[in-house]
């Protein structure tokens, strides 16, 4: 009963109501959009730090990471990785020389890490062979020993292109220097410059003979078929590898999972804002509706209506007033980020600031489904949390008085 | 004329005190979340701005021209006392901080690694990047003597520490093959681990011995007294400077980056704003549809005894300019406390916000900006949609039928 009169209340006054609506709707459109701007840039920086990167979950020799020294092997590197492909969720595994050296050329220099690598595994784990675009060569393509793939940054800091000669130094892991001419074979170009600035890639087999032996495995790189499955994962290999450093991407890059929580808690501060304003709009309509109708008020409990009656009545207008305001938002965000989606916000008038940090130029929202059932409680939350002060002053009145305003 | 046209709107506003506060509190509102939220956001960029300058660059830096593109030693130039006071004469200069900055090979026992060596000024490189405060062993560099400062990653990959000798190898000014032991005075901590693992900064003069160059740096770092003039200064300093084959770069230049995400932080912190307006927008809207409606007879008695419509439209818009003033005013004295004590005394963030700040090398601080460029800015914005909402009562009013508006 009191739920259709609190549900017609709304509709005596239409403008009134349509305001407080849109005003919801309208702010939280802009919000979830931000939200889902926000989301889907730090997705997508995670999506392809993983994929062209590090991987779900890499191995080491417990000393080699504090330093890159390259003598801190892993031992039966490539049993080790029998036995990880075997476990459950692996999708692959590749295993690598780690180095780190100085590469040049006639004009210039610059330290790099080198990874030698089997290119045919390697296209299994990583991406990085889709970042060469076409007129960029390819990944390990040529059939000339010493090719040397190298990024976008780096190739323009030593001012090399396709077929360029380039000189990479290094210590190998029995201490010695070693040095080895290698031809630019392709130049990648991911959206972090910091990484195609310092990774560069050959084949481990050419490695291997430049310095007459096996330079070993420093690092074993594992996708798994998807990020969830990492706790499990990780937790069985470090039972079954007990001597070896096992380490998840969060773990390697820290700077990517902090800016996962940071985003995160930036996300509710914005919607914490967005919603504090919402309800103060929400708890000034309401505060005005029931001044206005103060007189209708009275005349209700003078003819007998009691006050809980009245004060749910009120309650109930506003958080009405609330939920269509937020469901109309919420369901034209879900249509308006959907059809974002398929084509993407092309950023790439000011791409070169977001790929120093490592984020695509182009955007795809994305917001994720559990944050859609906070906003949900977040919205009843304000609802309710506005009904009281003017459910409360609709309390108040006292029907004798209140008959005689007019 | 006018003043009673004040009177009028003055006594209308204050006839319904509930109504009129109402409507101020969301005046009050949109002008106190908008001058926080903007204020933090401007401090928090023009911290980052002033780290990127004191972390090494300084406002503006000369080089020879293409030195940036190609940071090669032949790229250097000759510093001598013409030169300094040349850049003197501008007098937005405040500190000049020159380097010799070259690639070179560092080598203890079995252990070599590639090194950026930075020979510098010992006591204006202190005064711009507080380079002493990073000292975790051993000293600081003095005026004179070959002691060198060698970053912790880097010393601990060699294995040395204070009173080691390393041996350095590189290529000099012109080809000169470059070779020379230093004793390691001090140890530096530096949080971004690619500066940790890579740096060693020795005297401009012990550099320029060692890399044949006598005399040459490969750049002056420029501060500002007054960084809002950078662009005539940097216009200043190219016209003294012509025919001298110098680049001239202000830090934004320099950080292409970091300038183009602040960029788009900016983009981002327009919309939150401009959301909040268009929330509080309708907010005010709704009191004022209110407003209009309860006085709906009124009006109707005021024109049929012959007020003119615009006179009484004007009351009206008045009504809302002093209500809308009432409200900024009210928001201004909430908000300004807050942003000047924080101004003062920066925010100390926590949790995994602050580590992620550390580990880039930044306090994990967020001062507020106090600036009268936004605060005007956004006084502006607010009155603007206050006038806005005044379309709607001064429509009624035009539209108003005096035969319906009294049975009303």
């Amino acid at each position: 009963m009191i739920f259709k009169i609190a549900f017609k209340n709304i509709w005596r006054n239409k403008v009134r109501s349509l305001i407080v609506i849109i005003a919801i709707m309208l702010g939280l459109i802009g919000g979830i959009f931000t939200v889902s701007v926000i989301t889907g840039m730090v997705e997508q920086k995670i999506r392809t730090g993983i994929n062209n990167e590090v991987s779900h979950i890499q191995v080491h020799h417990p000393k080699f990471l504090r330093n890159y020294e390259p003598q801190y092997l892993i031992p039966h590197a490539d049993s080790i990785a029998g036995i990880i492909t075997k476990m459950q969720g692996v999708k692959a595994v590749c295993v690598r020389t780690r180095l780190t050296g100085m590469i040049a050329s006639p004009n210039s220099s610059s330290g790099v890490q080198i990874a030698g690598v089997y290119p045919e595994k390697e296209k299994k784990i990583s991406s990085l062979y889709k970042a060469i675009p076409d007129s960029n060569g390819g990944y390990f393509t040529g059939s000339r020993k010493n090719e040397i793939v190298i990024g976008r940054k780096l190739a323009d800091k030593l001012k090399v292109r396709l077929r360029s000669k380039v000189v990479i130094r290094f210590q190998d892991p029995g201490g010695d220097l070693d040095e080895g001419a290698f031809t630019v074979n392709g130049i990648f170009q991911t959206s972090n410059t910091a990484f195609d600035e310092i990774n560069v890639f050959v084949r481990k087999a050419d490695l291997d003979k430049l310095t007459g032996v096996d330079n070993g495995i420093q690092e074993i790189a594992v996708l798994l078929d998807d990020n969830d499955l990492i706790p499990a994962t990780e937790a069985l290999m470090k039972s079954k590898l007990k001597d070896l450093d096992i380490q998840s991407w969060m773990e390697i890059r820290p700077d990517m999972s902090m800016i996962t929580s940071a985003i995160a808690i930036e996300v509710y501060v914005l919607l914490g804002i967005i919603l504090f304003a919402l309800a103060f709009g929400i708890v000034n309509t309401m505060l005005m509706i029931v001044f206005e109708r103060t007189h209708e008020l009275g005349m209700l409990m003078a003819v007998g209506m009691s006050k809980i009656r009245v004060f749910s009545m009120i309650m109930m207008e506003t958080i009405f007033l609330t939920l269509i305001g937020g469901i109309i938002g919420i369901v034209v965000s879900i249509v308006v980020i959907a059809l974002l989606q398929r084509h993407g916000i092309d950023l790439s008038y000011v791409s070169k600031g977001m790929s120093a940090v490592g984020f695509d130029s182009k955007i795809y929202p994305f917001i994720k489904r559990e944050f859609y059932i906070h906003l949900c409680i977040m919205i009843l939350g304000t609802g309710i949390l506005s009904a009281i002060m003017p459910a409360r002053k609709a309390l108040k009145l006292k029907p004798v008085e209140a008959i005689r305003v007019e | 004329m006018m003043t009673n046209y004040f009177k009028l709107a003055w006594r209308n506003i204050w006839r319904n005190k509930r109504r009129t506060l109402l409507t101020a509190a969301s005046i009050f509102l949109a002008v106190f979340l908008a001058l926080i939220v903007r204020s933090v956001q401007t401090g928090w960029f023009d911290y980052l701005i002033d780290v990127t300058i004191h972390s090494y660059i300084g406002h503006v830096q000369i080089h020879k021209n293409g030195y940036w593109d190609d940071r090669d030693i032949n790229n250097s130039i000759e510093l001598n006392d013409s030169l300094v006071k040349l850049i003197r004469l501008n007098k937005n200069i405040e500190k000049m901080v020159p380097r010799l900055e070259y690639f070179a090979l560092a080598s203890y026992g079995k252990q070599t690694k590639g090194v950026n060596l930075t020979g510098t000024d010992p006591v204006k490189e202190d005064s711009l990047t507080h380079l002493s405060s990073k000292v975790i062993k051993g000293r600081y560099l003095d005026n004179s003597g070959n002691g060198i400062l060698v970053s912790e990653g880097l010393a601990t990959f060699l294995g040395i520490t204070t009173g080691d000798t390393l041996v350095l190898i590189g290529q000099g000014f012109h080809g000169v093959s470059a070779a020379g032991k230093y004793p390691v005075a001090g140890l530096l901590h530096f949080s971004v681990p690619q500066l940790d693992n890579q740096m060693v900064y020795m005297n401009l003069a012990t550099a320029q011995e060692f890399f044949s160059a006598e005399n040459r740096i490969t750049s002056l770092s420029l501060t500002l007294k007054n960084p809002d003039e950078i662009n005539a200064t940097v216009a200043d300093l190219k016209a003294r400077t012509t025919g001298k084959d110098f680049e001239i770069m202000k830090w934004s230049e320099i950080m292409l980056e970091v300038e183009q995400q602040l960029k788009i932080k900016t983009a981002g912190g327009s919309i939150i704003i401009a959301i909040l307006y268009i929330i509080v927008g309708f907010g005010i809207f709704g009191t004022v549809i209110m407003m209009t409606n309860e006085r709906f007879k009124e009006f109707g008695v005021v024109v049929s005894v012959g007020m003119q419509k615009t006179r009484l439209a004007m009351i009206l818009v008045l009504e809302m300019i002093l209500i809308g003033l009432t409200g900024i005013i009210a928001g201004l004295v909430g908000a300004m406390p807050i942003i000047i004590y924080f101004n003062l005394y920066p925010l100390h963030i926590w949790g995994g916000m602050a580590k992620a700040f550390v580990s880039f090398g930044i306090e994990p601080l967020i001062p507020m900006a106090l600036k009268p460029g936004f605060i005007l800015s956004n006084v502006i914005a607010v009155l603007l949609i206050v006038l806005l909402t005044c379309i709607y009562p001064v429509r009624k009013i035009f539209k108003l039928r005096v035969v319906e508006a009294l049975h009303k």
